[in-house]
């Protein structure tokens, strides 16, 4: 009995000591191998050779083409809906993550004119999920109140060109942003 | 008229042993616990499986790799002499064999759970200490990390990233496999001292040679 209790601690031992054994084997001559994923060990050492390329690596490692990252273009021209004062736009956008598909759940921005006045908000009609590198088109619309009707009916041309976005809130896959001022940034 | 004589069987520990192996099974695939850091950033633990996948890229620590083939071979080697051990209760070895495989999947459970909360802990520290933002890493549930408006470099801006984690179910089919394999261990002190049953009709050597010439 003592054999077989000896026998089974020295398969416990075994079980524990071969794999390790095995690893330190594999990175002996770089222990830091040992903790760091092999894709940094190998960014690393391409960092130590070529500085320049760095950047490219890094892209390449997540998939990232830096050609994708385009802003959303218009499609078409924004539609304003009479019957329901509804204002709609349609933005395309495509997904600068070669191996991740993006989720942009919400977003919604509020426009207000020159006096501070809150006319629209205009929000994603829908959540929409675009897979690696693909296109998709972002619904935005918003209503725009009768009050607010009247007032954009009876505002001189000046006060309407000083439009502002503001209020921006975005969850784009997890991650929820905010902006004060949406004019800040794009200017 | 011969009774039928059922052989013994620790059936708690037959269930424990077999559990085992879906856990073990189940655990290559799934993690044990998953940290999801927006859509972006998932890192799935695991005492089989480890591995961080940022961006879809899925990184694997050599380390923790060779730790993660020691538990799996621990587990499957526990979960097969625990069923050996199940089907021969009363043989002489059986309880040597109990005593090794109904501790190892309690040890992997207990060092999963130290470790995790140890490293969740030492995470929230580092990110308070050094990079003075306040993260809590929820073992179960969700929370949002902000990142403070000095990083961003710009006032009117505001970034929170949902952090959630949650066990998964290989987790909880281990915690029940384990407790089944401390049931069978308690269990083992009545299969074993269970008398033994003998057969109704006994028959002497030489009467079974007998009748085995006229069959």
């Amino acid at each position: 009995m003592n054999k077989l209790k000896w026998g089974l601690r020295l398969l416990t031992v075994c079980c524990v000591i071969f794999p390790l054994l095995f690893t330190f084997s594999v990175y002996q001559n770089n222990l830091l191998g040992m903790i760091v994923p092999p894709q940094i060990m190998n960014l690393m050492s391409g960092q130590n050779n070529q500085n320049s390329n760095n950047e490219n690596a890094l892209t390449s490692l997540f998939g990232i083409d830096p050609d994708n990252f385009v802003s959303p273009t218009l499609v078409g021209e924004p539609q304003f809906d009479n019957t329901t004062n509804t204002l709609s736009v349609n933005l395309n956008f495509t997904n600068p993550l070669g191996n991740q598909s993006l989720a942009i759940n919400s977003m919604s921005v509020k426009v207000t004119d020159g006096n501070g006045t809150v006319l629209a908000t205009l929000q994603l009609a829908h959540p929409v999920t675009l897979a690696p590198g693909q296109s998709g088109i972002l619904s935005i619309d918003g209503a725009i109140s009768e009050e607010n009707m009247a007032y954009l009916a009876n505002s001189n041309s000046t006060s309407l060109e000083g439009l502002q976005l503001s209020d921006f809130n975005a969850d784009i896959g997890g991650i929820q942003v905010h902006l004060d001022n949406l004019n800040d940034l794009m200017s | 008229m011969k009774k039928t004589q059922f052989k013994k069987v620790n059936w708690i520990g037959l269930a424990s042993g077999i559990l085992l192996i879906a856990v073990t099974c189940l655990s290559i695939f799934y993690p044990w616990w998953q940290l999801k850091i927006s859509d972006f950033v998932y890192a799935n633990i695991s005492p089989f499986n480890t591995n961080f996948s940022i961006l879809g890229t899925i990184f694997l620590i050599p380390l923790l790799f060779a730790i993660n083939i020691s538990s799996l071979l621990i587990l499957t080697i526990s979960s097969i002499l625990m069923i050996i051990y199940s089907i021969n209760p009363t043989k002489s070895y059986s309880k040597q064999l109990l005593c090794w495989s109904y501790k190892k999947p309690l040890y992997i459970v207990i060092s999963f759970i130290v470790v995790l909360v140890v490293i969740t802990l030492l995470v929230q520290y580092i990110a308070s200490q050094y990079a003075n933002v306040s993260i809590n890493i929820p073992l179960m549930g969700t929370s949002v990390i902000q990142i403070p408006s000095e990083i961003l470099g710009g006032s009117g801006v505001e970034i929170g990233i949902a952090v959630s984690g949650s066990f998964q179910l290989p987790f909880w089919l281990a915690i029940v496999a384990t407790a089944l394999c401390i049931a069978a261990r308690l269990y083992h002190g009545r299969v074993a001292k269970a008398p033994k049953t003998e057969p109704a009709t006994a028959t002497s050597p030489t009467e079974t040679a007998a009748t085995d010439e006229t069959a």
